[in-house]
């Protein structure tokens, strides 16, 4: 041992805050062969012994006997008053309501997270299974689709925001995938970024407003509702429409 | 058979007493009045304060002791709420007076700073009531963060892990301030032994006169 590890070593040697009696020893050893460090060690003890004198002497020093009993009676009338049932609750009690009190957080979480999100293979089970493929349709038979669909860019946030019945959807990257396949784009709006997120929402809508939009449907079934998927830009516009019906 | 209550534990003490067990309260309070009352004082250097701050404590354990978990001793659990007791009081009466902490970083580097190593032995020469005295005087003029952990540690013998607790500090903060507590006790002992020896000298010669 140096003087530097006897100089930390020495504020522990009183009121039993070494840990190790083996570095008492130690430091022991070095005072007896270095004449500062023995006389460091001597002062201290003397500073440590002085201070117990003085803790001896603060023994003697009591809370006066009026605090006792203002807390007797303070007690009485907490025992008189309908004991709480907080108190009386025990560790174990109170872990148990913790730990249903975290469950039903998790639980609420997860339902609202699973809400949100919905899961992705969702949607597509709701399509049924004999569904006809969407053929694009041609503009030359449609020409008043075309015409319409200046008009129909006003609509088109109108047609999310009023779809008729339940409306399904998710938010995801807009990505080439068989989720997308079908969906016809609305050409007279911009594209979708590659990593834009997008959103699907499965609405039912008249005829008419897919006529409005440029897209070739019966005119004398225009009252017929017809459900369809539409994917929403970030900004809220419609980018493409895929006819289930 | 039901063991006496002067065996029991302080948790067990605790957890009778909010049952509403009256000499639970009683012995719980005689076993821990006087070091809160002691700690309170010499932290306040006030009685009132001391006596509320004790009374306090042992309402909050009345009250709320069933948040005691265990994880931590008992001592440092009373002793953590009579500091923050104490403190709120001090800094509510604008008692305190908030003192420079020197401007040497609490590390271990302190272990290597000579000048805080009194070199001459102040206690020397000295009665055990002027010892005690001077002990006494020299700890209530520390700076009140040093106070408590000499407070805590050598008043009250609790340990450097259970003082980090009640202060909310790390043990090495808890060493390095009572080793700088202990040079500054040093510090302060050598210059009231120097303002001292021209009075006893008079006083001497007086008597030799």
């Amino acid at each position: 041992m140096n003087c530097h590890e006897f100089e930390q070593t020495i504020i522990d040697w009183g009121f039993d805050h070494l840990d190790d009696p083996s570095t008492q020893a130690l430091a022991l050893a070095h005072a007896e062969s270095c004449a500062q460090c023995a006389a460091r060690l001597n002062r201290e003890q003397r500073m440590t012994a002085a201070l117990q004198t003085f803790a001896a002497e603060e023994a003697a020093i009591i809370a006066p006997e009026r605090i006792k009993l203002a807390l007797r009676k303070a007690l009485n009338q907490q025992q008189a008053a309908a004991a709480s049932p907080r108190i009386l609750l025990g560790s174990a009690h109170r872990k148990l309501l913790w730990t249903m009190a975290a469950v039903v957080v998790l639980l609420l979480s997860l339902i609202s997270t699973a809400v949100w999100l919905r899961l992705p293979d969702e949607n597509v089970h709701n399509v049924p299974p004999d569904l006809p493929e969407y053929r694009k349709p041609q503009c030359s038979s449609c020409p008043v689709a075309l015409d319409e669909a200046q008009k129909a860019r006003k609509n088109q946030t109108a047609l999310v925001a009023r779809p008729s019945g339940r409306t399904r959807g998710r938010r995801s990257l807009l990505v080439n995938t068989k989720e997308t396949a079908g969906f016809l784009p609305l050409t007279y709006v911009a594209k979708p970024g590659p990593t834009e997120f997008v959103q699907t929402v499965r609405v039912v809508v008249s005829r008419s407003t897919l006529l409005t939009m440029g897209l070739p449907v019966n005119v004398d079934r225009g009252d017929k509702p017809i459900k369809a998927d539409i994917i929403i830009g970030e900004d809220g516009v419609a980018r493409a429409v895929r006819i289930l019906n | 058979m039901k063991k006496a209550l002067s065996t029991e534990s302080d948790v067990e003490l605790l957890r009778l007493m909010l049952a509403g067990d009256g000499g639970a309260f009683e012995q719980l309070y005689q076993r821990w009045q006087a070091p809160l009352y002691r700690f309170a004082l010499r932290m306040s250097c006030s009685e009132t304060i001391a006596e509320d701050v004790t009374q306090e404590v042992f309402l909050t354990l009345m009250r709320n002791g069933w948040q005691y978990s265990e994880r931590g001793s008992f001592a440092a659990y009373l002793f953590t709420i009579a500091r923050h007791r104490t403190w709120f009081r001090l800094k509510r009466e604008r008692w305190f007076v908030r003192l420079e902490i020197d401007e040497i970083a609490e590390s271990d580097d302190v272990f290597r700073n000579d000048r805080l190593t009194a070199q001459a032995d102040p206690l020397a020469d000295l009665t055990r009531d002027e010892i005690v005295e001077a002990v006494r005087r020299a700890v209530l003029a520390l700076p009140v963060h040093y106070r408590e952990v000499v407070l805590l540690c050598y008043l009250h013998e609790l340990s450097y892990a259970e003082a980090a607790e009640v202060i909310g500090c790390e043990l090495g903060t808890v060493r390095s301030r009572l080793y700088r507590a202990r040079a500054l006790l040093a510090d302060k002992l050598a210059a009231m032994k120097s303002a001292d020896s021209p009075q006893r000298n008079a006083n001497l010669s007086r008597c030799l006169a």
